[in-house]
C-alpha cells in the first residue's frame, strides 16, 4: 500500500455500506446491493490521488496480523456475508462503548500503512469524532500524513446534513484540499432492505435497538450552521492553498534551525559530532524585536532564527483563524483562566489542556504546576514557591562547598568537564553565569541522589526547564538563545536556578532508574521499544536485525537523553508540554514516543543498504527543521500506540510468534 | 568480514578512555579533519567511518567512538565485542585517565583473548608543558600488555591519520596471520600456544588462540 491509497472503512449499517459502495460505483446506485465493487471511478472523487484499493487480506486494519483476535477482544466481528458482498471492503461491527479502541487500531494501521482513509459512517460516529472531550479529538485533529484523508459522513437518518462533510474536513484540517467538492452521498438514503427482511440475529438485533435509542441524541447535535460550515471550510480550502501552517505559528519557539547543507551521510554525522564547528551567522535582535508578534511572540526563542522575517509577516493575510486556530485558542483562553484563577487547579484538566502545547507565556506556570513543584491551589502556591526556593539555596549553602572533597570531587570534576560541552550552538550556554549555575543544579542534585549520582546526560535534561524560566524574566521578543544572562537582576537569575533545580528533580524522581548502577530503566526501555517495534514495523524490525544494528546501539541514546539529541531544543520544550501532561510523560509514554520516532523514518531506514549506513543515519535524523506539527504527529501516533500496547503486553505476546 | 558490503575489507575499530580525553576529536580530526573544542559530550557512542588504503591495499574502518564517564563502562561491550581493534586514549596531562585505560586493557584482554590490536593513544601533546605521564612510562606500559603505542594532538593535527594507519597495519597483519594459521595447520594451533606480542614494526606475532571450549 502506498501514500494516496485509500482505505475504506464504513460503520456497520447496510445504508452506510451502500453508501460506500456507491461513492465508488454511482451507476449502482438503484441496483441494490452492489455484487462487485470497481476502483474508484465516480466523479466525486476523481480528484483522490488513488493507486489502488486495498485488499483487506493483505492489509487488515487492525495491528499486526491479529485482526480476528484483535476483533474479538474488542467485540467486533466481521460480518462474514457482508465481507463476500463488498469484497476489499472490510466492514467491522463496531459498538459505540468500544469505538474509542477501535479508531485508535484503526489509526495505528493507518498510520503504519501511510494510506488515506476514507471512513463512512453515521452521524453518531461522526459526532463521537468531533466530539471536543476526551482525548479522542487529539487522534483526529493532526493530518496523518500529507495526502491522508478523513472522511466521516453522517448520513444514517438521511437527512444528513449539508456542509457536513465540509465542516469536518475543516475540523481535521484536511490537507487534500481537492475534497471540497464532496457532499453528501447520496447513495445513503438507500433503504438497507437486506437488513430489513433477514431476521437479524441478536446481536444485530441488540446493536440496531440500542443504535436507534439513542440516535437522536447523536443527531440532535449535529445541527450545523451552513454559513458557518461554508465559510470555515472555504477558510480552510485557503490556508492550505497558501500553504500557510497556522497552529505552528502560535505553538513553538520562534526559531528556525539551519537546514543541513549536506546530503552525505557520513558529513551530516560528524557535524552532529561536533555540532558544526562554525556557528551559523545569526542577525542582530533589533531587526526581531521591531516587531513583536502577536502569535509568534508567545513562544520562547531559541536558536538561530534566520527566520524571524519571514515567520513575522502577520497572520492577517489568511483571513481570520481556521477552526483548529479557533479551538487552539479557546483552549489558550481556558488555560490562562485556570493558571489565573484563585481556585485550586484540577490536574486532570490541566493536563488535558496542556497536552497539545502550552503557550510561552503560560508555560512556566503550567510546566511548574505540571511538575508537582507547586501545589494546584493558587492561595499555597506563592508560599511554596518561596519555601522551596529557599530551600535550594540552603542546600547550595550546605552541600556545594563540599564539591572538592575526596568524596565527592569526582562527581563535581565530570560536572564541570561536562557543563562546558552543552548545547554548543546555543551562545545561552556558553556564558559562565550559565555553567555556573547549572554546575550547582547538578551538582547538588547528584550529592542528594547518592543511589545514581551524576550521570552525562542529565545535564541536558536541565536545559528545557532553564530556558522556560528564563524566559519568563525577558521579553517575549527576545531571543532566549543568545540572551545575556548578566542583563538579569541577579534575585531573578536565582529563582530561575531553584525553579529549574526543583522541576528537574522532579522529573529525575520519574526516571530514576535510568541513571542508577547499569542503568536498568533504560536497558528495560530499549528492550520494550525492541518489542514494540517489532510488532508495529516489522519490515523494518527484520531490517534492522539483519544488518546487525542492535537496539541499545542508537535507542540508549535516545533514552539517557530522552531523544534531547536526536530533535532541537525547541521541540524538545513542545515535547515535554505533552510528557508533563502524561501521568508518567518521561519514564512511560516515552518509550511509546521513541517507537513512533523509529518508525517514522522506516522508509529512510530500509532504504540504507547496510549497517554503516543505518547507523549513520540514525545518528543524525533531519529533525533541524522541526515544528509544531510533526510533534503533534509524533505524540498523536505515540498515544495511539500505547493506548493499544499499554498493558497488553502479555497478550500480544501469545498472539505473536517471536 | 562480513558486515560491509564493500568489496574492502572491514574492520572493527573502538574508542575507549576517561571522559573528555578527546576520542571524539580525534575522530571528528580523522574523519572531517576538524577540531572543535566546544562539542558535545559523547552520551553512548557514536560511529562514523572511513576507507584508506594502506600498504597498496583499500580496507574500510568502522568506529565507535564511546562515552568516556564510568557510569556507561557496563556499555562497553556493545562497542568493543567483535573489534578488530581498540585505541585505549588517555591525556598526557592528565594521571587517571591513563590508570582508566588500565581497566579497559585488563577487560579487552579478558573479553577478546587476544584477538584485537590494541593501540595505547596518549592525546594532547601540543599541552607538552603540563604533562604527567611520561612517554616512556607509557611505552613501558603498553609494551607489557603487548599494546602499541603512539601520541598526537587532535588539536594541532599531530599524528592523527598516523594513528589509524598503525592500527590497521596492525590489524592486517594479525588478520592475515590468523588467515595464514587457520590454513596452515590446526596442529600447530593445537601445540603452540603463544602469547600475543605485539611490537611497534607491526610484526605481530600469531594471535593466541585457545581452545574454546
Amino acid at each position: 500500500m502506498a501514500v494516496g491509497d485509500i482505505i475504506y472503512l464504513t460503520t456497520l449499517t447496510c445504508a452506510s455500506q451502500h453508501a460506500c459502495a456507491v461513492a465508488r460505483n454511482p451507476q449502482k446506485r438503484r441496483d441494490g446491493p452492489v455484487d462487485r465493487l470497481s476502483p474508484i471511478s465516480s466523479s466525486r472523487f476523481r480528484n483522490i490521488d488513488v493507486v489502488a484499493s486495498p485488499d483487506s487480506t493483505k492489509y487488515p486494519l487492525t495491528v499486526g496480523d491479529q485482526r480476528g483476535r484483535r476483533e474479538r477482544r474488542h467485540r467486533c466481528s466481521p460480518q462474514s456475508e457482508r465481507e463476500t458482498v463488498f469484497g476489499d471492503l472490510v466492514p467491522l461491527r463496531v459498538s459505540l462503548p468500544c469505538l474509542r479502541r477501535f479508531l485508535l487500531l484503526i489509526r495505528v494501521s493507518v498510520v503504519a500503512s501511510r494510506a488515506g482513509v476514507l471512513l463512512i459512517g453515521t452521524a453518531a460516529y461522526s459526532r463521537l469524532l468531533t466530539c471536543p472531550s476526551r482525548r479522542l479529538p487529539r487522534l483526529f485533529s493532526v493530518p496523518l500524513q500529507e495526502r491522508s484523508v478523513w472522511i466521516v459522513a453522517g448520513h444514517r437518518t438521511g437527512r444528513c446534513l449539508e456542509g457536513e462533510i465540509d465542516r469536518i474536513l475543516a475540523l481535521f484540517r484536511m490537507p487534500l484540499m481537492n475534497f471540497f467538492s464532496v457532499k453528501q452521498i447520496v447513495g445513503a438514503r438507500y433503504p438497507p432492505a437486506a437488513a430489513k427482511t433477514d431476521t437479524p440475529k441478536k446481536k444485530d438485533a441488540e446493536f440496531h435497538d440500542y443504535a436507534s435509542s439513542v440516535s437522536d441524541v447523536w443527531d440532535a447535535g449535529i445541527s450545523v450552521d451552513n454559513t458557518l460550515v461554508n465559510t470555515s471550510a472555504a477558510k480552510v480550502i485557503q490556508m492550505h492553498a497558501n500553504g500557510a501552517t497556522s497552529k505552528n505559528d502560535i505553538v513553538m519557539p520562534n526559531c528556525n534551525p539551519h537546514p543541513v547543507p549536506s546530503k552525505n551521510n557520513k558529513t551530516r554525522a560528524m557535524q552532529m559530532l561536533a555540532m558544526q564547528s562554525n556557528p551559523p551567522v545569526r542577525p542582530t535582535n533589533t531587526t526581531a524585536s521591531n516587531t513583536p508578534l502577536p502569535a509568534s511572540g508567545i513562544y520562547p526563542r531559541l536558536g538561530g532564527d534566520t527566520s524571524t522575517a519571514s515567520s513575522s509577516v502577520p497572520a492577517a493575510p489568511r483571513g481570520g483563524p481556521t477552526p483548529l486556530e479557533t479551538a487552539d485558542q479557546n483552549r489558550f483562553h481556558r488555560l490562562s483562566r485556570m493558571l489565573n484563577n484563585d481556585d485550586a487547579i484540577d490536574m486532570e484538566q490541566l493536563r488535558e489542556n496542556c497536552w497539545m502545547g502550552i503557550p510561552h507565556a503560560l508555560r512556566p506556570d503550567a510546566w511548574r504546576i505540571l511538575s508537582g513543584y507547586v501545589p494546584t491551589h493558587a492561595a499555597r502556591r506563592e508560599v511554596t514557591l518561596n519555601k522551596k526556593r529557599d530551600d535550594y539555596w540552603k542546600f547550595v549553602e550546605q552541600y556545594f562547598h563540599t564539591r572538592y572533597d575526596e568524596q565527592h570531587h569526582e562527581t563535581f570534576r565530570q560536572i564541570s568537564i561536562d557543563v562546558p560541552r552543552m548545547s554548543p550552538l546555543i551562545p545561552l550556554f556558553q556564558q559562565k553565569a550559565v555553567q555556573e549555575i547549572f554546575e550547582r543544579v547538578l551538582y547538588i542534585w547528584a550529592v542528594r541522589h547518592p543511589a545514581s549520582g551524576y550521570v552525562q546526560g542529565i545535564n541536558d535534561l536541565v536545559t528545557p526547564f532553564f530556558v522556560v524560566f528564563l524566559s519568563e524574566h525577558i521579553s517575549p521578543d527576545v531571543d532566549v538563545g543568545s540572551f545575556e544572562v548578566t542583563q538579569l537582576a541577579k534575585a531573578k537569575v536565582d529563582l530561575v536556578e531553584a525553579d529549574s533545580f526543583w522541576c528537574v528533580t522532579a522529573l529525575l524522581d520519574t526516571i530514576q532508574d535510568n541513571y542508577t548502577f547499569a542503568q536498568p530503566g533504560i536497558q528495560r526501555k530499549v528492550a520494550d521499544l525492541k518489542d514494540l517495534l517489532s510488532r508495529v514495523d516489522p519490515v523494518l524490525y527484520k531490517h534492522l536485525e539483519n544488518n546487525q544494528v542492535e537496539f541499545l546501539q542508537f535507542a540508549f541514546r535516545w533514552m539517557n537523553n530522552l531523544l534531547m539529541r536526536e530533535i532541537p531544543l525547541r521541540a524538545t520544550i513542545r515535547l515535554w508540554d505533552t510528557y508533563l501532561s502524561e501521568l508518567s510523560g518521561f519514564s512511560e509514554f516515552h518509550t511509546y514516543v521513541c517507537a513512533a520516532f523509529l518508525r517514522l523514518w522506516s522508509k529512510q531506514l530500509l532504504a540504507e543498504a547496510d549497517f554503516q549506513g543505518i547507523m549513520l543515519l540514525l545518528q543524525s535524523l533531519p529533525t533541524q527543521s522541526w515544528t509544531d506539527k510533526q510533534i503533534c504527529e509524533l505524540t498523536a501516533d505515540a498515544f495511539s500506540l500505547m493506548s493499544v500496547f499499554h498493558g497488553a503486553k502479555n497478550h500480544l505476546n501469545n498472539l505473536t510468534p517471536r | 568480514m562480513e558486515a560491509g558490503t564493500s568489496d574492502s575489507p572491514v574492520f572493527k575499530v573502538v574508542l575507549l578512555g576517561e571522559g573528555a580525553v578527546g576520542k571524539s576529536s580525534i575522530l571528528l580530526r580523522y574523519i572531517e579533519n576538524k577540531f572543535n573544542n566546544k562539542h558535545l559530550s559523547t552520551t553512548q557512542a557514536s560511529f562514523a567511518t572511513r576507507k584508506l588504503t594502506v600498504n597498496g591495499k583499500t580496507v574500510e574502518l568502522n568506529i565507535w567512538d564511546t562515552a568516556g564517564q564510568e557510569k556507561y563502562h557496563s556499555l562497553g561491550p556493545i562497542y568493543y565485542r567483535g573489534s578488530q581493534g581498540a585505541m585505549l586514549i588517555y591525556d598526557i596531562t592528565d594521571t587517571r585517565s591513563f590508570e582508566r585505560i588500565k581497566n579497559w586493557v585488563r577487560e579487552l584482554q579478558e573479553v577478546l583473548k587476544g584477538t584485537a590490536t590494541l593501540l595505547v593513544v596518549g592525546n594532547k601533546v601540543d599541552l607538552d608543558a603540563t604533562r604527567q605521564i611520561q612517554r616512556e612510562t607509557a611505552e613501558e606500559y603498553a609494551k607489557s600488555v603487548g599494546a602499541l603505542y603512539a601520541e598526537c594532538s587532535a588539536k594541532e593535527n599531530i599524528d592523527i591519520d598516523a594513528l589509524f594507519e598503525t592500527i590497521t597495519k596492525a590489524m592486517m597483519a594479525k588478520a592475515s596471520e590468523v588467515s595464514t594459521l587457520n590454513r596452515g595447520a590446526s596442529l600447530r594451533r593445537s601445540t603452540s600456544r603463544r602469547t600475543i606480542q605485539v611490537s611497534d614494526d607491526t610484526d605481530t606475532e600469531a594471535a593466541p588462540k585457545k581452545k574454546c571450549c
